[in-house]
């Protein structure tokens, strides 16, 4: 067995090999599981990174044009000019984009020589897997229910405000969905069971389309407790499914209650040809607060089918400064993780006579919402004020 | 064209002059092992930045990096202090250097002493010794002038709290929290300072700032919590980790200290101010304090 100074534990906070061997675990199957990735189902990572500008703040403007000017003709006679039209401007917002760091794993001198008696009894694999289960995996969750946090309220809010952990909770930015795409239903509260949700969703998306101009496929995104709580037991719906069942020939029993693919299957054959109902499911599981949506349990959301936006990225300031003009008693190297939103840090540092490792993982990276004009947001629980 | 930018089509004729890239070496050099750069957990969001544009922050000048009894949802408070020259009926004259803190108007300036005798440490929350402010003033117009032959901002004041024509000295900011009452003030405990120049390119009205700072302080779980509306949102939030190391810096090149402040002073060398280290214990942070405050610790 080679020494534990050249295990594969121990080389992880290598500055020249701790870059390959982090990359190893991270990519070897089965050692590190992606959860909580619900940012990455409505949101694509900007393939550019945006730059920082040399006051240090990365600055990302979202941009939309209106596509709604198209009036009918003046009638005229021979001759007559035409009346000039009024140009429209583009609607833009900007935000900046904030640091988040997961809770940090220090290693004391007295630590590690217990890692290396373990070491010489059960080998580099057992070290090694613990770590990742238990830090690694741990911060790349912390990482993965951020940004879903965020995306989850973004969608749902329309703002991304950062408002968990131990650090600083702020506003960041609020794309600027118009007015008229925050909504309520016209036919009663959807927790009212004998609230109209079909002619709802109907008249939602007539308006949407009416409001903005949009032609393509929409979603009406509703979170599995909503449409539980809501759909499952609302009569408008229990009897269009009943009259679909029936027509088929499957008739149901009194009585029974409905099931998710019940609805589901029997919603897209309503006249009404009703936008696709999209579940989501997000959740954070944080060891403090217990489970936290970042999903408002009041909204539902309507908004075009496929990606919401990007995930904006920038680069950090500590790997930039660190990699040029790091203190020669530490050592360094970055791993980047998450397809490039962050980067795990591995660092040796003197703490008195000895060493101390540690391992951090910043993000540098905000869900932001690039189709903010056709985006719109149904408070469905609280009647109008 | 949008709200903040736009175009002019002729052309627009103008020159600029100044100098940039100076900086004041506010520490002192001392070859050896330094552990000066230190950041604490986070940093924080910046309790009270400046109401206008155009504030600069000087390496060595001091700050507080505050967080709740958990050590968590950290805020930083910068120690802002004014040299005033002269005052009179309605004017206070503040030296304007390159290196002063832009006064603006609304700021409330005043004198803070420390509360001596044995309640300094012994109160409810050793990080936050008693004060007492008098001498205040709030600021209603600032103009860029001349003193004689030195460069001052000439500040219309309204006073508050019994100053005296002939109190000129160092001011600090205070918060406007009890208009006729003791202002606390914006920096109770010294613990960290920043470790280069920066400025602030926005002001951020008082009131908005402190809404702020309320956000980050109360938890989720808060039901009274602020709610949020568009105007947060685009409000400037500065979030900032000053440095918490030990570094020595020259007194003369700080921005001007409060005579409450030097209590804080851990440096056993004249001249030379050190922010109590990080790596003090709090018996002797208590003893060097306690003993320049000049009582029985």
């Amino acid at each position: 067995m080679p020494k534990f100074a050249n295990s594969n534990y121990n080389l992880l906070w290598d500055s020249r090999e701790g870059r390959q061997i982090m990359s190893m675990l991270l990519q070897e199957e089965g050692f590190i599981k992606p959860n909580y990735t619900f940012y990455l189902e409505k949101f694509r990572i900007d393939p550019e990174l945006t730059p920082s500008n040399a006051r240090g703040e990365a600055i990302f403007t979202s941009k939309m044009r209106e596509a709604n000017g198209s009036q009918l003709m003046d009638m005229r006679a021979p001759l007559g000019e035409t009346r000039p039209v009024d140009k429209k401007g583009v609607q833009y917002y900007t935000g900046r984009i904030p640091d988040f760091a997961a809770a940090g794993f220090v290693e004391t001198a007295m630590e590690r020589r217990d890692k290396q008696l373990r070491y010489a009894q059960l080998g580099d694999d057992e070290l090694l897997l613990q770590y990742a289960t238990d830090e690694v995996q741990r911060m790349i969750n912390d990482a993965n229910m951020t940004m879903s946090y965020l995306a989850a309220k973004l969608l749902s809010e329309g703002q991304s405000v950062y408002d968990q952990g131990e650090g600083i909770r702020t506003p960041i930015f609020r794309p600027c969905i118009p007015d008229k795409n925050k909504m309520r239903p016209n036919h009663g509260l959807w927790t009212n069971p004998s609230a109209k949700i079909l002619d709802d969703i109907a008249e939602i998306e007539k308006t949407l389309r009416d409001n903005s101009g949009y032609e393509g496929e929409l979603i009406l995104e509703i979170t599995k407790e909503q449409f539980r709580t809501m759909f499952l037991p609302n009569e408008q719906v229990k009897e269009w499914v009943r009259y679909v069942r029936t027509i088929n020939n499957a008739p149901l029993p009194e009585g029974i209650s409905l099931t998710e693919d019940l609805v589901l299957n029997a919603l897209p054959l309503h006249p009404y040809a009703l936008p696709r109902i999209v579940l989501v499911e997000e959740k954070a599981k944080d060891s403090t607060n217990g489970i936290v949506h970042g999903w408002n349990p009041n909204n539902v959301v309507m908004r075009p089918a496929g990606y919401a936006g990007y995930i904006r990225r920038s680069s950090i300031l500590d790997e930039e400064l660190l990699k040029e003009y790091a203190n020669n008693a530490c050592q360094f190297n970055f791993t980047p993780v998450l397809s490039g939103l962050g980067v795990i840090c591995n660092s040796v540092l003197p703490n008195g006579n000895f060493k101390e490792w540690h391992t951090d993982l910043f993000v540098k990276a905000v869900p932001t919402l690039d189709e903010f004009l056709y985006h719109a947001i149904i408070d469905v629980v609280n009647a109008d004020e | 064209m949008n709200e903040t930018f736009g175009t002019f089509r002729g052309t627009c004729l103008r020159q600029t002059s100044g100098s940039y890239g100076g900086s004041r070496s506010v520490f002192a050099k001392f070859k050896g092992i330094k552990n000066n750069l230190v950041y604490p957990f986070n940093g924080g969001i910046i309790a009270n930045p400046p109401s206008g544009k155009g504030f600069k922050v000087f390496a060595g000048d001091l700050m507080e990096y505050v967080t709740d009894e958990n050590y968590a949802h950290p805020i930083v408070k910068i120690l802002k202090t004014y040299n005033v020259l002269k005052l009179d009926e309605t004017y206070a004259y503040i030296a304007r250097t390159p290196y002063s803190h832009k006064p603006f108007v609304g700021d409330y300036l005043g004198r803070v002493t420390i509360e001596t005798g044995n309640s300094l440490y012994q109160g409810e929350d050793f990080f936050a010794p008693k004060t007492n402010t008098r001498d205040t003033m709030v600021i209603l117009s600032v103009v860029e002038t001349k003193l004689g032959s030195a460069d001052v901002w000439k500040c219309a004041v309204r006073k508050i709290n019994q100053v005296g024509n002939t109190d000129a000295g160092i001011y600090e900011q205070v918060v406007p929290e009890d208009i006729d009452e003791n202002m606390p003030p914006f920096v109770t405990n010294i613990n960290a300072f920043a470790d280069c120049d920066f400025e602030f390119t926005e002001g951020v009205d008082y009131n908005k700032a402190k809404k702020l700072v309320d956000y980050t302080l109360k938890g989720i779980e808060d039901t009274s919590r602020v709610a949020l509306s568009g105007d947060d949102f685009e409000t400037a939030k500065y979030l900032y980790t000053p440095a918490i190391g030990g570094a020595y810096m020259y007194i003369n090149r700080m921005s001007p200290l409060p005579e409450r402040v030097k209590y804080y002073n851990a440096s056993q060398f004249r001249g030379l101010f050190k922010v109590a280290d990080f790596n003090m214990t709090p018996l002797a942070a208590m003893l060097s304090v306690g003993s320049k405050a000049g009582i029985a610790v």
